[in-house]
Formats: C-alpha cells, sequence, structure tokens
C-alpha cells in the first residue's frame, strides 16, 4: 500500500528531484531505530531514578548518563544507594549500555556516510540546474562530448551532461570536475525535464549507439518542437543515418569520419599553402579569436544599397576588406572599387574580431555617416 | 499502517501532556511532555508523504522549545518554563492541524 502511494505522488510530481528528496528522507528513517533506543534508555533510568529521589530530573539525568555511559562516579544521587537504588541501577546497566553504546555507533555511522551528504550535493545541484538559461544539454560523456565540454567552458557557457552509465559519475566529478550533471535513464522523462530543457538553447546527441540516438532525438524534439528555437545535433555513423536524423528534427547530423577525412585531405591537397587551410580551419571551428570572416546580409532597407564599394569605410576606418560578394548564389571575387551593391546582396568581409564586431553594430544602429565616406 | 497509528497516538499525546503541563506544571508532567515530545519526532522520521516534512519540523521546534524548559523548571524558573511551553503547544496545535489536513488529501486521493 505505501508503495502505491509513492508512485501516485511520483505521478503527480513528475520530478526526478522529489525522488531524490524521497530516497533522502528514507535515508533519515535509519536513525529512528537508535534515537528511539537512545531515548527510551534515557527515560527509563531518568523516570526511574526520579522515583527514587522522589523528582529530582537534573540528578537523574546526570546519573543515568554516567551509568550507562559506563562513566561510573559513583552513587550520586538521594537513595540510588539503597537496596532498590542497586537492584535498578544493575538492571539498568545490564539492557542500557548495550543499547547506548550500540545506538550511538549506528547513528554515528550513518551520519558520516557518504549517502547523506551525497543526496544533499546531489539535490542542490538538480536545483540549480533548473535556474539555469540558455544552457547547452549534452547527452552522454566520451572524448568528442568532452572536447565539446572544454570549449564551453572556455567560452563560459553552461552545460548539462546527462548520462546513464552510473560508473562514469566519479570519473566525471573527479578528472572533469563537471557543475551540472545527472545520471539516470536517459530517455525518461524525469531526466530529461530535470535537465531544464525548457530553458535551455540545445542539445547534443554523442551516443554511440544509434538506435538510442534516435530515441533521445525523438523525444527531445517532442518536448522541444521548434528547430529555431531549441537546436539538436547529433553524431551520424554514415550519410543515410545523418538524413534520417535532419528528418526526424535534427538542425544538423554530423559525421565524425567524414569531417576527419576531409579535414585530412584539405591539409594534402594544399601542402604548399598550409597555412591558409589551417587558417581557415581555426576560423571556421572557431579555434581562431583575432582573427574572423563575417557575412553581412544587405536588405532593401540597408543604408549600403546602391552605394559603390570605393563610397565605403570600412578598409579605412575598419581596416577590413570585402573578400567577395554573394550575388543570386553567385560568389564575385575580384570586387572593383566602382561596383555597386544591391539589394539582396550578401558581403564576405574579412579582418580583425574586433573591427568586424564594430562593422556589425554600425550597421545595426544604421549610422550612415560612419559607415559612409 | 501500525506505524502510522503510533506515530499519531505521538503526536496527539505530544499536544495533549503539553497542554497538561501548560496548566498543571509540576515535575511529572514537564518530564512526560518532554519525552512524549521527543517520541513524536522520532516516529516521524523517515516519512515520505506530503506533510510530513512538515510536521517533523514543527515537531522538531517543540523539541527546541521543551529543552530548555525541562532544565528551567528543575533549576527553578518554573514561569519562564511555562512561557517555552506555550511556545511548544502552538507547534503542536499546528502538527496536529498538518496531521489532519494530510489525512484529508490521502481520502480525496483514494
Amino acid at each position: 500500500m505505501k508503495l502505491k502511494k509513492n508512485k501516485k505522488i511520483r505521478k503527480i510530481k513528475n520530478n526526478l528531484i522529489f525522488q531524490y528528496y524521497e530516497d533522502f528522507f528514507e535515508v533519515l528513517g535509519e536513525f529512528r531505530l537508535p534515537l528511539f533506543l537512545l531515548v527510551s534508555v534515557l527515560f527509563i533510568g531518568t523516570f526511574g531514578y526520579m522515583m527514587l529521589s522522589r523528582g529530582d530530573f537534573i540528578n537523574s539525568f546526570y546519573m543515568t548518563i554516567i551509568t550507562v555511559a559506563t562513566i561510573g562516579f559513583g552513587e550520586i544521587l538521594q537513595n540510588s544507594d539503597s537496596k532498590v537504588g542497586r537492584i535498578f541501577t544493575s538492571f539498568l546497566s545490564i539492557g542500557g549500555i548495550g543499547f547506548y553504546t550500540t545506538s550511538l555507533t549506528v547513528l554515528v555511522r550513518a551520519i558520516l556516510k557518504r549517502d547523506i551528504l551525497y543526496l544533499i550535493k546531489y539535490i542542490n545541484m538538480l536545483e540549480s540546474i533548473q535556474k539555469l538559461k540558455n544552457h547547452i544539454i549534452i547527452i552522454s560523456f566520451n572524448d568528442i562530448t568532452s572536447k565539446i565540454i572544454d570549449s564551453l567552458r572556455s567560452n563560459n557557457i553552461d552545460f548539462v551532461l546527462l548520462e546513464e552509465r552510473k560508473e562514469l559519475e566519479e570519473k566525471i566529478i573527479k578528472n572533469y570536475s563537471i557543475r551540472y550533471y545527472i545520471i539516470g535513464d536517459i530517455f525518461s522523462k524525469e531526466v530529461i525535464s530535470a535537465s531544464n530543457i525548457l530553458a535551455a538553447k540545445g542539445a547534443v546527441i554523442a551516443l554511440d549507439d544509434s538506435i538510442k540516438r534516435t530515441a533521445v532525438l525523438v523525444s527531445l524534439r517532442l518536448i522541444r518542437p521548434n528547430k529555431e528555437d531549441f537546436f539538436i545535433y547529433v553524431l551520424a555513423n554514415n550519410d543515410e543515418e545523418a538524413e534520417k536524423y535532419k528528418n526526424l528534427g535534427a538542425n544538423a547530423a554530423i559525421i565524425p569520419s567524414k569531417i576527419i577525412a576531409s579535414r585530412l585531405s584539405s591539409y594534402i591537397f594544399h601542402q604548399t599553402y598550409s597555412f591558409v587551410s589551417e587558417l581557415l580551419d581555426k576560423i571556421s571551428y572557431g579555434e581562431e579569436k583575432e582573427i574572423d570572416i563575417i557575412e553581412i546580409n544587405v536588405d532593401n532597407n540597408s543604408v549600403l544599397v546602391n552605394k559603390r564599394i570605393d563610397q565605403l569605410t570600412i578598409r579605412k576606418k575598419f581596416n577590413s576588406t570585402i573578400i567577395a560578394i554573394v550575388r543570386n548564389e553567385d560568389l564575385i571575387v575580384s570586387i572593383k572599387p566602382d561596383m555597386e551593391i544591391l539589394p539582396g546582396d550578401r558581403l564576405i568581409i574579412f579582418g580583425k574580431t574586433k573591427n568586424l564586431k564594430d562593422i556589425q553594430n554600425t550597421l545595426k544602429d544604421n549610422q550612415t555617416q560612419l559607415i559612409l565616406n | 499502517m501500525f506505524r502510522k497509528l503510533v506515530s499519531d497516538i505521538f503526536i496527539i499525546l505530544a499536544l495533549t501532556t503539553n497542554f497538561t503541563f501548560v496548566f498543571y506544571p509540576n515535575s511529572v508532567t514537564v518530564f512526560i511532555t518532554f519525552f512524549i515530545n521527543l517520541f513524536a519526532t522520532i516516529f516521524k522520521l523517515g516519512e515520505t508523504k506530503y506533510l510530513s516534512t512538515k510536521i517533523l519540523a514543527t515537531s522538531f521546534v517543540a523539541d527546541l522549545h521543551l529543552l530548555p524548559a525541562i532544565f528551567l523548571f528543575f533549576l527553578g524558573q518554573k514561569d519562564f518554563a511555562v512561557a517555552l511551553a506555550i511556545g511548544a503547544l502552538v507547534t503542536n496545535i499546528i502538527s496536529v492541524l498538518l496531521v489532519i489536513i494530510e489525512t484529508i488529501i490521502e481520502l480525496f486521493e483514494e
């Protein structure tokens, strides 16, 4: 009957934290028996001595403690040296000493047991996950996700790691000191909602097993159906699988072997000018922080419309270069000073990250005098 | 079921003995009140129902009132002890109310 009730509560509060609360109070229940025995011994001893001494509570309490704790300072209480008193003390010692020492041992052991401290820590962590916003959910811990974690950390982005292998917990805590993680059944609604998915920005699914990947992808997409609000990136083994994941709602499916192969072959083919391919690689993977390439969309209302390239201050003031223009899906790479910018163009600008940011901000605020000569 | 019965008995006993002490303060009533309250708290440990944490908290507060009360009583400060016991009485009333609310919630569930 009790089990049934607990299940009911779980149904109402479909919540992992609540389950851990329950566990915590169950662990507290271990204190009940030793505390009961301890208080009973004190109650019987004190009550007996109070009867003997006609209500001297403080000395009776003291006498009980020195008897059951085997301190034995003597018969300090009035009438405790009488025959009745000695009979009572004998029986109190026989029963009391055993109970007293055993329950104290059990109590201290239960307090020092890792369980309680662990549960308190874990519950605190789950509660702080509920306060996160725009965090990334990373599913499963492996070589790839550990690298993702490193780069998220260096960019100060919060993340929650979901992992189903309990044995990895110690490794995760000790070696990687991950702040937010949940160990449990990654397909369950409890675990997914405990990761605060409703406030998250996106998820990376890096499970090894393709069936599990599909299952997790579908369950995440069911909770957050909008691709633009919530991105999901999945690892795939081959093109066919990648296509399937995209149809199921992944923003992109990444095939690790394909990426490694193309990066390696780019080194092979561009051997003589490896500097360029390395730089482009670094820029596209976000490893390069000083130099960047950006795209600027020119819409109808933009100040850039119908302006010539030599009218712009991008080179003079912002020390950056327009290296190409994308027009009607064509890439124009020979940029001449008298070229006119048309609505719908996409300017590709190369320069220092700081300067590029300034350009973007200037355009955002429509500060015509800054961008034009 | 038996555990529930015992813990309910002790919660109500804690209230009634506390009442007795406040109206008739003597060495036996203060002693009984203190230990009954301790037992009531111990029996509440480990329960995971709706209001268990609240009942545990109120009953723990009653203990914290009665612990100094019993020592003060036997040190001669009877008025102070009774005042503390009135505080414990308030929390005991709250915990009995919580037990009643919990029972009603369970009834609705079934």
